[in-house]
């Protein structure tokens, strides 16, 4: 699967975002969850996020055919 | 075009599955938290009545036990059951007893507690024991809903409300999880939603640009069809708001001139062969702008944008040279020549079918003229499109009669009397005026009405005869007939019967037939001409010497009459062939026994070089114009007729 940027600038900020808030609330929620699998399914999605923020790829996209980087 | 936009690809068909999936995501997600949400309030409601059941009947037991310190001991219980909870708890109790009647209420309106009390003795009690009966049961006042639980028993009666609080606990601890999966499920959906929609728009798209090929390919040379290019031409014509893309094009109409040739002698397989390589060799001479069609059989057509007519004629010109050059096939070297018609944006036509169709009409001038390729003439359209208004009109021109008849006088040379007269047809046309029978004789022969034309023009005929003889003229009228006319089986009782009604002679009456025409069915009609000759009809040959001029002809037909064509004559004092053809047609005549007329005198010097070469009758403008039935009545009655007449030789 070959890495070629598919997010637009605001697509990737918003994903860096949406990534660090929710990487965020799965580390450090404490009691407020109080359930581990939610937490794991929470962090997985942040990390998922954070990871398409740092390359600019989104592999669902990739996937999907969707390209918002060309729509600049 | 209707077909390829019902094909097109639905722009909105991926966001109608993604909305679809997001839908069903959303509806599963809400189904579940509700039915979680409602079974967690449930059980914390189960399992707070059993709490407040166990704390009721601990109450009671300590009453029995507690005996002369009950109300302390109450006040003590009361405080270790609710030590954990808040201050603004909210529950009831009430025990009585002998020696006891105790209350305790923390928050609870007056109001609910009366309406539980009547509630509580309304229920039935169940019997843990023969001392012990216990009722319980939850009771939603308002926004509050209360538990209660009433044990009777040992002369006691114990009551305990509580405000139930599972539904706090829920929202707090069911309801955050719910939201947050409900969150994760939508975000699943989201990214199944946006894959299937493009695995399965995929698909759909695939097909349908299957079905698109199928619809605006032909399969054989895989070129693009007839509802391709119109659909082509449509975008790129100017549409109704004037919007212009292109400012000229040629439009270009290929047709094979040996296909049929090929197809017969070879088979289809080898046509199909032929059909490829031209249209290799054609797509060879174009350009990307230039598109090559195939609309069917061994027709192609091409559609060039911005094309001049100079450079239409260019490329047509091109595109004939590459046609004429031989194919190979099966092994054998074929020569297909093509006929190109071409149209030009804007001069021929501003819309695709108008502009198809005059391409189509300059091919099919290009294929009468074997001249390779035609541009399309506004002129000849029109009058090709007069013949099918005329042809149209035929129906309504026998059926009104508005076909009527001229005659011209045919004279004897020597003394100018009238020897009998030609009838010519003319069509009243209600719009077209007088038209001559250049304009639909074809017409009639074409449209397989001619032996009704025939008839129609022999009982006229008769009809006018039989009037003149009324008028004391009793003059030949000769009619021109198509050989056609005489594969007419009931032809001669037609004549005869018309003759004996109107009692006209058989003499009065000739028959003219075309020397061109009848030289080619002589062995059809021959018995035909000879009937007719038998019951007395002069037979003349017209047109003489335009035709095969067959001399066994000639001796076969043994015509009465033949008619030197005005070809001959029109130039006859000056030009030296001419006349020795006139001549040699004279002194054919002679020897075979058949009388002559010269057609188309024009002036007394023909006239006169004629009698010298010894033909005695001729017809022309410079003895009588065509005129109608009443004037050529009276001119009968003006001019004497010849005694030959009178003998009716």
């Amino acid at each position: 699967m070959k890495l070629s940027k598919n997010l637009h600038q605001f697509d990737r900020i918003f994903r860096g975002a949406t990534g660090l808030v929710i990487t965020a609330f799965a580390l450090l929620n404490g009691d407020f969850l109080q359930e581990p699998l939610l937490e794991a399914l929470l962090g997985v999605f942040g990390i998922l996020n954070l990871i398409s923020f740092f390359f600019g790829w989104c592999p669902i996209y990739h996937i999907a055919g969707i390209n918002t980087r060309s729509e600049k | 075009m209707a077909v390829i936009s019902e094909l097109q690809r639905d722009k909105y068909f991926r966001w109608q599955l993604i909305c679809a999936c997001l839908g069903v995501a959303i509806l599963v997600s809400t189904i579940y938290v509700v039915v979680s949400y409602r079974l967690s309030v449930d059980l914390g409601m189960r399992l707070e009545l059993a709490s407040l059941e166990k704390q009721t009947l601990l109450l009671h037991a300590e009453l029995i036990e507690a005996d002369n310190e009950a109300d302390e001991r109450m006040t003590e219980l009361m405080h270790l059951i609710h030590i954990n909870e808040p201050d603004d708890a909210v529950f009831f109790v009430s025990i009585q007893g002998p020696n006891i009647d105790w209350s305790l209420n923390q928050n609870i309106p007056v109001q609910d507690i009366s309406i539980i009390n009547t509630l509580m003795s309304t229920q039935t009690n169940t019997h843990l024991s023969n001392e012990i009966a216990k009722s319980n049961g939850i009771k939603t006042i308002g926004k509050n809903c209360y538990l209660w639980q009433e044990i009777k028993g040992n002369g006691y009666q114990v009551q305990f409300y509580h405000l139930a609080s599972s539904l706090e606990t829920t929202l707090d601890y069911i309801a955050k999880r719910l939201s947050i999966t409900t969150f994760i499920v939508i975000w699943i959906a989201i990214w199944c939603a946006l894959t299937l929609t493009f695995w399965m728009s995929k698909r759909v798209e695939g097909k349908n640009n299957a079905l698109i090929r199928l619809a605006t390919h032909d399969p054989l040379t895989d070129l693009p069809n007839r509802l391709y290019l119109v659909d082509m031409m449509q975008k790129a014509l100017p549409d109704i708001e004037g919007q212009n893309p292109i400012t000229q094009a040629s439009l270009f109409v290929i047709d094979l001139d040996k296909f049929k040739e090929v197809n017969d002698t070879l088979g289809h397989s080898a046509g199909d062969q032929l059909l490829k390589k031209v249209a290799l060799r054609l797509s060879s001479v174009l350009t990307p702008e230039q598109t090559l069609f195939r609309t069917g059989g061994d027709e192609f057509l091409i559609w060039a944008p911005q094309f001049t007519q100079n450079q239409a004629e260019s490329l047509a010109a091109t595109l004939v040279h590459v046609c004429e050059e031989a194919i190979i096939i099966n092994q054998l070297s074929v020569n297909t020549g093509a006929s190109i018609g071409i149209a030009h944006y804007p001069l021929h036509g501003t819309d695709a079918d108008t502009l198809i169709a005059n391409a189509d009409h300059a091919m099919y001038e290009a294929k009468q003229q074997h001249c390779g390729w035609v541009t399309f003439n506004e002129k000849e359209a029109t009058d090709g499109h007069q013949r099918l208004r005329l042809r149209a009109d035929l129906n309504e021109a026998f059926n009104q009669h508005q076909i009527k008849f001229y005659y011209q006088t045919k004279v004897n040379l020597k003394t100018g009397e009238i020897t009998g007269v030609e009838a010519l047809a003319r069509w009243y046309h209600p719009d077209d005026g007088i038209l001559s029978p250049f304009y639909f004789i074809d017409l009639i022969e074409q449209s397989g009405r001619v032996q009704e034309f025939g008839r129609y023009v022999i009982h006229n005929t008769i009809i006018q005869l039989a009037e003149w003889k009324k008028q004391g003229s009793s003059i030949p009228i000769a009619i021109n007939l198509s050989p056609y006319n005489l594969l007419d089986p009931g032809l001669i009782d037609f004549i005869l019967d018309l003759l004996t009604c109107y009692n006209v002679s058989p003499k009065l009456l000739e028959i003219e037939l075309t020397e061109s025409v009848t030289s080619l069915n002589i062995q059809n009609i021959s018995h035909k001409l000879d009937d007719l000759k038998s019951i007395g009809i002069k037979l003349a040959i017209d047109d003489f010497g335009t035709g095969m001029s067959s001399l066994s002809y000639i001796s076969n037909l043994n015509a009465d009459i033949i008619k030197i064509d005005r070809a001959f004559i029109v130039d006859i004092e000056s030009n030296d062939k001419h006349k020795a053809i006139v001549e040699t047609i004279i002194a054919l005549a002679n020897v075979i026994g058949s009388s002559i007329v010269a057609e188309g005198i024009e002036n007394e010097e023909q006239a006169d070089l004629l009698t010298q070469m010894g033909c005695c009758y001729g017809q022309g403008y410079y003895y009588a114009r065509p005129v109608q039935a009443s004037t050529m009545g009276k001119m009968l009655k003006a001019f004497p007729v010849t005694d030959e007449i009178k003998n009716g030789s």
